[in-house]
């Protein structure tokens, strides 16, 4: 599917690979955008996967990025795990140029890998990979009583949302309170 | 202790907090409340008071909303959602006085059903959650028939749409919600369903839903509904159940046959529970004239304009004042108009059914 390349962000990819090539190849050459997560990988993306992002969508409209400076400079979303920026990738790029499905089943079925995918899609505003992550969250489940939901999705009792709560409070103000005193001292 | 229990407890924190459902911008939960099904989205809701707030954004379609506070000696209180007309895709929020806990808990019912909240002790307390809870589904949902059996002490909405409203209290308060309740109500081009159950008509019958001739009322009267204030009546189908005499009757007829009511007006029917109705009370001053029932019996089913309206003529108000006369006639000196102390009336404002002068009769075409 697509190959990635170990390395920082300003080392300039080898030959990642990406999207299929379609029946139909463009006359025109396609243009290609770089990326790369928490773990520096960096994927090569073509403009028309990218067309599934309204984030890297507007920052390539609006910065006028050119694929020279792109090649040099991967948009780096250092928020995204690595595993999940290629899923997110590889997701754009199968899809480039047609229309989504009604549903998609190849969606990991981990919660935890889902939670991050949401995180990472929802960040990225891919909307047609969001909807089928939420569905996908929904179907955990159905049919279940509260109490499972609440096991499933490790949803916090009203308890523990408020020793949390108290918790944050008491470290905030005991954060406050050192910088008085660091203030205090520097004053001095 | 289940399997998911074993798991919560022997995974790590990160990775605890990682899969937590709390992880999730709103946007993207609200999402995927939207992907549950109204039972689950109820279930859901009941998670965790953070999770209750989420549900209640997210609007819901309800075929039916039942507010039920007084049941079981004051003791508990009920909230009945139905989300379509088959009553299997409901969901029951059950508030218990006696509950132990006082923080949302799930609680699974004898019969199967997954109950909710139950704070401990108080009564207060139990009732404020059950407003709560009634006040999130009042404003959270497109409701097709509101049912509030009792007084609900929360806030309501600054408009409501719906097409049947159901109002009762057992109690029959004078201070009763339902004036209230009317204000909020927003009048449609199909007219609304009123059932309201109370005495104290004089806050309620002047109120502009009851001018509306789309809408249809059965109204009942704990103690009797009297006679006065019905001149505002003008409504398609008009009901009135436990009349405390038969002047609202005359009063109402008399509207009809000088044209005050609107073309719509299908049929008006009264009852009293504790005695017969006097026919010659019911049409005091009113003199009938050409109800020969032979006359309705030549005539074609179109030419009877109530039955016109109808599929079935027998349904139609003409037809059933025309048994009602034709009773009255046959059985000679029977004192009421129907024998089971109801009255009924029917027709249009114009057409074979003639009015003038307070006399009612009927020429066929």
């Amino acid at each position: 599917m697509s190959s990635t390349e170990q390395g920082t962000s300003s080392a300039a990819p080898a030959e990642p690979t990406t999207a299929p090539e379609s029946a139909a190849a463009p006359e025109v050459p396609e243009s290609f955008y770089y990326v790369h997560g928490k773990d520096k990988v960096v994927h090569k993306v073509s403009a028309g996967a990218l067309q599934h992002s309204a984030l890297i969508h507007g920052m390539i409209s609006n910065l006028g990025y050119t694929e020279e400076q792109a090649k040099a400079n991967p948009f780096p979303f250092e928020n995204i795990d690595g595993d999940i920026l290629q899923m997110v990738v590889d997701w754009c790029n199968q899809h480039k140029g047609k229309p989504t499905p009604p549903e998609d089943t190849n969606l990991p079925k981990q919660k935890e890998k889902l939670f991050d995918l949401v995180l990472a899609v929802n960040y990225l505003e891919i909307k047609e990979l969001l909807t089928y992550c939420c569905k996908q969250v929904a179907m955990m489940v159905k049919g279940k009583s509260p109490e499972e939901i609440r096991e499933i999705w490790m949803i916090p009792t009203d308890a523990e949302d408020e020793a949390a709560e108290k918790e944050a409070k008491k470290r905030a103000g005991k954060e406050a309170a050192g910088e008085t005193a660091a203030a205090a001292g520097d004053a001095k | 202790m289940s399997l998911f229990c074993c798991s919560f407890i022997f995974t790590s924190p990160e990775k605890r907090e990682r899969e937590s459902w709390g992880i999730i911008p709103e946007n993207a939960q609200r999402q995927i409340i939207g992907y549950l099904n109204p039972r689950e989205k109820a279930k859901f809701s009941t998670t965790c008071k953070k999770n209750y707030e989420l549900v209640k954004n997210v609007k819901t379609p309800v075929y039916c909303l039942q507010f039920c506070p007084l049941r079981y000696n004051s003791k508990s209180a009920e909230i009945l959602v139905n989300f379509d007309e088959e009553n299997q895709n409901s969901y029951s929020f059950y508030f218990d006085r006696n509950g132990l806990n006082n923080s949302l808990k799930t609680t699974i019912k004898s019969n199967g059903l997954d109950c909710v909240y139950s704070p401990r002790g108080l009564e207060a307390e139990f009732r404020l959650m059950a407003d709560l809870c009634f006040q999130g589904w009042v404003m959270g949902s497109k409701i097709e028939l509101l049912d509030i059996r009792g007084d609900y002490n929360g806030k309501i909405p600054s408009s409501l749409e719906l097409s049947t409203f159901s109002f009762s209290d057992k109690y029959n308060r004078a201070n009763s919600a339902i004036p209230a309740w009317l204000d909020i109500i927003q009048e449609n081009e199909h007219g609304i369903n009123f059932m309201l159950m109370s005495d104290h008509w004089d806050k309620i019958l002047g109120h502009k839903h009851f001018s509306n001739p789309q809408s249809t009322l059965k109204l009942t009267g704990y103690d009797g509904i009297g006679h006065e204030k019905l001149e505002n009546l003008n409504s398609k189908q008009i009901q009135m159940n436990n009349v405390k005499d038969e002047q609202g009757f005359n009063l109402l007829v008399k509207k009809w046959i000088s044209g005050g009511f609107a073309d719509t007006f299908e049929w008006l029917i009264v009852t009293n529970v504790t005695r017969p109705l006097k026919t010659e009370k019911l049409l005091l001053d009113i003199k009938i004239r050409g109800l020969d029932g032979s006359i309705f019996e030549e005539a074609r089913p179109e030419d009877l304009r109530g039955s016109v309206r109808h599929n079935n003529p027998k349904d139609s108000g003409v037809q059933k004042l025309l048994e009602t006369v034709r009773d009255g006639r046959a059985d000679g000196e029977r004192p009421d108009i129907v024998p089971t102390g109801a009255a009924c009336v029917g027709g249009s404002s114009d057409g074979e059914a003639v009015r003038e002068d307070n006399v009612v009769s009927h020429q066929p075409v």
